[in-house]
């Protein structure tokens, strides 16, 4: 390997070579090599030698600028940020990938090893790091993962790839760099590439407004409905119980839904279909203002749907909205029901009631 | 990079759906060589809307898994991609079927093929349906082929997508007799026996992937469910013998049918065995 390494640092030294510490240039009579600013001239024949010398540095940009070979552009940078390579310089960084770094990603432990200069990155599930790995059904084949991402351990269908729910017991023992990638993508698709567009600040988000804007069919309905309603739809369907995502929608540009968006790392960058599934199953209970009840029986609502909700899902139907037991629902109705209680204290921007209506 | 992705419905219910999807996918990518292969749906990650991040810069090949042309080709798909819902709209006719567009992330060109279904090779699907449930390559002769579809009024290209593939099939004089049926529209699934004169049929739903329609509705309707819901293989209805294929769309051949659609649009796809 190291043969293809100084053949490649050569061709890439014409255009200069700076790189996590790593300098290489042509020059006229050899080349200046240097790490971490320690920079010597040396001539052509040296170089091997010098490369043989600084191994860790060599590897390290051959890694990420020749063995990854994607034209995507969030694949390097994430794989960096699997590795903290933006924060650790390269000595202490292939000191610590011996034991392996470790990142977690929605419900997934990814864990980076670098020996003899092979990344080799295993993933598990978060709940299974502490088992040990012959307890779990290894898998080296990616498409694997999307099939393990289908069902949940009680192995009901899940229309989310974000809800928490994600079945355990496996692992992914041995994965290159490419199909770790693929994994990745596959329990929650296009995760990374919305990652990046938001580390970049170029995400681009669409508001729950747009959105409903462009719906077509059945989806129509879900335009009409008000901020009340997105708002209990938003705390039923988004929040960290639901999916790990963070939304990083509101309303529209201007008026936020006063809904916690999540701690989650991967971003949400408009209303998913199941979203919007729930939206336009609970519109019409949304055309009117939330009823006002007497406070004993809206807490006892309010309670008992909480009650149902920690219970979990009765159902193997997670994406049947129109289900009196679906959980979605039952959410949905606590949120409506407890938000006549915003109301009164005069939360409700919408409400068309006075708040001393009482 | 060449990239081929498969555009499916998806569903919030029915695992199969997308399933059926992700393996014909997974099929074409084992062939594809350095074409990019993935899947995208309406109703599951990754969202149609979303799809087009995750495929390397260059031309994209679009196979929509769909029966025939309608609403979610002309409509959802090319206005979830960003192109708007006016159809032909901003895609430009290239050669035959094939329609291209500028990438909405301005990454290179999308390439919108015609979905499987309507392809002329489904005929040659159908027939190898027929063959796998019956066991017996040489089936045809004494035995009629019923071809079964959605059918709706609000698009009538779906049952006239039935239609050619059951003439196809008709002219090359391999089956008894070979008829047409649909769920909504006449003539009814219900009625296979009264339009059949032969004592055997094998039934092809030309559907994508076994959920409802296929595992409940056709098989009650041909009167062939047992009490566990299921149906033997081959079943009697009305002193017929019925072998009811299931949802034709997870014949492993479709594969090669969206390959094929790629291929024609300019794809290095080689042919998926
Ligand atoms: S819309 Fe809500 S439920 Fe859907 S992915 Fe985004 S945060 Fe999750």
């Amino acid at each position: 390997m190291i043969d293809q390494q100084v053949e490649a640092l050569r061709d890439a030294a014409r255009d200069g070579i700076d790189y996590d510490g790593l300098c290489v240039e042509r020059t006229a009579d050899g080349y200046r090599v240097g790490v971490d600013d320690s920079v010597e001239a040396i001539d052509g024949a040296a170089l091997p030698a010098w490369v043989e010398r600084h191994r860790q540095y060599v590897d390290n940009w051959w890694f990420f600028a020749r063995v990854v070979d994607d034209e995507r552009p969030f694949v390097v940078p994430f794989l960096r940020w699997l590795e903290r390579a933006e924060t650790t310089a390269v000595p202490a960084r292939y000191r610590e990938l011996r034991a392996g770094i470790t990142r977690s990603w929605g419900q997934l432990r990814i864990t980076v090893t670098c020996t003899d200069g092979h990344r080799r990155y295993a993933i598990v599930h978060t709940a299974d790091v502490d088992r040990d790995t012959e307890s779990l059904t290894s898998y080296d084949d990616p498409a694997a993962a999307t099939d393990l991402a289908r069902f949940d351990d009680a192995d009901r269908y899940r229309p989310l790839k974000s809800a928490p729910t994600l079945r355990s017991g496996w692992a992914f023992p041995a994965l290159s760099a490419a199909e770790a990638v693929e994994v990745i993508d596959r329990f929650y698709p296009v995760s990374i590439a919305n990652w990046y567009a938001e580390r970049a600040g170029d995400l681009d988000v669409r508001h729950f407004r747009e959105t409903a804007a462009r719906q077509s069919g059945i989806y129509r309905v879900v335009e009409s409905i008000p901020a009340a309603g997105v708002r209990a739809i938003t705390s039923a369907c988004c929040s960290d119980e639901m999916c790990l995502k963070r939304r990083r929608w509101e309303l529209d540009g201007e008026t936020d839904l006063d809904v916690p968006a999540g701690d989650g790392r991967i971003p949400c960058r408009e209303p998913c279909s199941l979203y919007l599934e729930a939206a336009r199953t609970f519109a019409p209970m949304t055309n009117e203002a939330p009823p006002q009840l007497p406070d004993a029986v809206r807490t006892a609502i309010v309670d008992l749907c909480t009650e149902l909700d920690e219970d979990g899902p009765r159902t193997n139907r997670v994406g049947a909205m129109d289900e009196p037991d679906n959980p979605y629902r039952i959410r949905f109705l606590r949120s409506w029901i407890a938000a006549s209680t915003r109301r009164e204290k005069g939360v409700d921007a919408d409400s068309e009631q006075p708040d001393d209506d009482h | 990079m060449d990239s081929i992705v498969l555009l499916g419905h998806g569903s919030h219910l029915n695992p199969n759906t997308s399933a059926t999807v992700h393996a014909h996918a997974d099929r074409m990518a084992d062939q594809a060589g350095d074409v990019h292969v993935t899947a995208g749906f309406w109703k599951e990650e990754p969202a149609v809307a979303d799809v087009g991040r995750t495929v390397p810069p260059g031309d994209c090949y679009i196979v929509p898994v769909f029966i025939s042309e309608g609403y979610f080709t002309e409509q959802v798909i090319p206005r979830e991609l960003g192109l708007g819902s006016a159809w032909p709209g901003s895609w430009t006719a290239v050669d035959g079927d094939i329609v291209c567009a500028d990438r909405s992330d301005g990454a290179g060109t999308w390439w919108y093929c015609r979905p499987v279904g309507t392809h002329e090779s489904m005929a040659d699907v159908i027939v190898s349906r027929a063959e796998s449930v019956t066991g017996r390559e040489d089936v045809g002769s004494g035995t009629a082929l019923a071809v079964i579809g959605h059918g709706t009024e609000r698009n009538p290209r779906s049952a006239s997508v039935i239609q050619r593939h059951a003439e196809t099939i008709r002219r090359r004089d391999r089956f008894a007799e070979v008829i047409t049926l649909f769920l909504d529209e006449s003539p009814y699934v219900a009625d296979l026996t009264d339009h059949i004169t032969v004592d055997e049929v094998v039934v092809v739903p030309l559907f994508i992937a076994n959920g409802y329609h296929t595992t409940e509705d056709i098989p009650a309707s041909l009167g062939i469910t047992a009490d566990d819901g299921t149906w033997p293989v081959p079943a009697i209805a009305d002193g017929r013998q019925v072998w009811y294929a299931g949802a034709v769309g997870t014949e492993p051949l479709i594969a090669e049918v969206a390959a094929t659609l790629a291929r024609t649009a300019g794809a290095a796809i080689g042919p998926i065995p």
